[in-house]
């Protein structure tokens, strides 16, 4: 099976509010899966519907293979939340000493060496640790774990620059181990940074799906100056994702089909026509902008 | 593991009340005897030991019952952790029924403990009151008045605050107490009597004699494990 999030025409209201809108997703096995998308567009909600702290409304989900409902899938899974909340009842040592037992992958080995090298104080509550240690300490939670499958939300958060490198760098060591990485960001730059694949989702529905590699070698930037613009209805091609007008120049995305695009240019008197590579940023905004 | 967890969870709040029934319950029997020389001159501790296990103890263990019901996932959603909880493998039953049973055995310890307080306080002052008859008057009280813990986890499971749950479970607490207490359909309900019927207690000795009636008991816990399931039912379906 080479899916670990599997979800089908998944739906969320919250009263009048539809957070998620028919949302179809297929995550791959293996490697950094970046799950990019603005404030509000649904990524956590799709992620509290995966973990089941939250029920769709409608549609399917599945997580390697079985129903979010399921409490043993669990035993296979690692998750860190946005606030990295943890009991603040308990020390270091006592919410590593609870969570061990639950997983069978737990490697001691890995629990000691994290313990040394975040330098987290085993006797203090973690009432009392910041939100850089609280991290720090969400992380060896997970990690030690070794599990199938890693899910993050917006786990550079609130971190500073120098935590938040070292956090992105420990989930390119844990998918280097095996382990499928799946990170809610809405900062692209930290997506495109340790993303192997990317899905981008907008007002709850996929926007954009592929691989890092796939997206940025498949969409391109045509510019076309004109001295007489013709209409934009002109472009609405097989092809063209989206087209912007700028006073003499025509600006279309393409997704495929570059060179017939570009080949437009002369037909219809263009004076110059550029072909450009576009970033996961630009991509992003254009598909944002589209909806 | 889970049930390390919700022990941990509600330990201080154990502790505490427990203190606070002890001290409770060792003052009320103190100023009982007290205010009844006579107690002390005849070493006699039976009626200033079953005043305070039908009055002040009873009162006290009800709002604490409801306390000791407080808490769980929703009141976790609101400080946060809910999310890791919830990403264990452990089913949310298994998280409501761990949570209901360790605050269940509270409830029964802080029933308990402090009713064996009275025989204690008693032979610290050379009197005497049975033993026996303190623990079967804290196990009556610990189960029969399981109603008002199953309040205390059906309130946590539908309102988040805190104080929200704690003001709503106490007022129906006194709401179900008073209730079956003045109103005259209702009275052969009253949770107090039920536990301590007065029918049953010689009044020369003050200590309870024959067969005790379990019906008013068996239907308080028939209806705190209704309460139950409605709480378990509710966390079972809601978001989080």
């Amino acid at each position: 099976m080479n899916a670990v999030v599997q979800t089908t025409q998944l739906t969320k209201v919250y009263g009048t509010n539809r957070a998620l809108n028919g949302l179809t997703m297929t995550v791959p096995r293996g490697g950094i899966i970046g799950f990019l998308g603005r404030n509000g567009s649904g990524k956590s909600t799709t992620i509290r519907i995966l973990l089941d702290v939250i029920r769709q409304t409608s549609g399917e989900a599945t997580i390697l293979g079985e129903p979010t409902r399921s409490a043993t899938v669990r035993r296979r899974i690692g998750f860190l939340g946005e606030d990295k909340r943890l009991y603040p009842y308990m020390t270091v040592e006592e919410i590593i000493a609870f969570t061990r037992p639950f997983f069978s992958t737990w490697r001691r080995d890995t629990e000691a060496r994290l313990l040394r090298e975040f330098e987290l104080p085993a006797r203090r509550k973690v009432s009392s640790l910041s939100k850089g240690m609280r991290t720090k300490l969400g992380l060896l939670l997970n990690l030690c774990r070794h599990s199938e499958f890693l899910i993050l939300d917006e786990p550079s958060e609130g971190l500073d620059p120098v935590m938040a490198e070292q956090m992105l760098q420990s989930l390119v060591q844990q998918a280097a181990d095996g382990t499928t990485v799946f990170f809610s960001s809405h900062q692209i730059s930290e997506v495109e940074q340790i993303a192997d694949y990317v899905i981008a989702i907008e007002k709850g529905r996929v926007i954009l799906e592929g691989s890092l590699d796939q997206l940025q070698q498949q969409f391109r930037r045509i510019n076309l100056v004109f001295d007489d613009p013709p209409p934009p209805d002109a472009f609405r091609r097989d092809g063209v994702d989206h087209v912007i007008v700028q006073g003499r120049t025509i600006s279309i995305l393409a997704s495929h089909n570059v060179d017939e695009l570009s080949a437009l240019g002369p037909l219809l008197a263009a004076k110059s026509v550029e072909v450009h590579p576009i970033s996961l940023k630009e991509l992003f905004l254009e598909k944002v902008k589209e909806r | 593991m889970p049930i390390y967890k919700v022990w941990r969870e509600s330990r201080s709040r154990f502790l505490f009340i427990l203190a606070a029934l002890l001290l409770i319950t060792a003052a009320s029997t103190f100023y009982n005897a007290q205010a009844e020389k006579v107690v002390i001159e005849a070493k006699d501790f039976h009626e200033a030991g079953f005043r305070t296990l039908q009055g002040p103890l009873f009162l006290f263990w009800g709002f604490a019952a409801v306390f000791l019901g407080l808490g769980g996932l929703l009141r976790e959603r609101s400080v946060g952790t809910v999310d890791y909880t919830l990403s264990l493998p452990v089913s949310r039953t298994r998280w409501f029924l761990y949570r209901a049973v360790n605050g269940a055995l509270q409830a029964i310890a802080v029933a308990v403990i402090p009713a064996l307080a009275v025989p204690v306080m008693a032979r610290f002052f050379g009197g005497d009151y049975p033993a026996g008859e303190a623990l079967v008057h804290g196990l009556r009280l610990g189960i029969g008045g399981m109603l008002f813990y199953s309040i205390g986890l059906l309130v946590s499971a539908l309102f988040p605050g805190e104080f929200t749950s704690a003001g709503i479970g106490i007022a129906l607490v006194f709401a179900v107490n008073n209730g079956t207490r003045v109103i005259q359909s209702l009275k052969q309900l009253n949770l107090q009597d039920a536990i301590t019927p007065m029918q049953m207690v010689d009044t020369s000795t003050y200590l309870t004699r024959g067969q005790m009636p379990c019906i008013g008991i068996c239907l308080s816990f028939a209806l705190s494990v209704v309460l139950s399931s409605v709480a378990w039912k509710v966390t079972s379906n809601r978001d989080f």
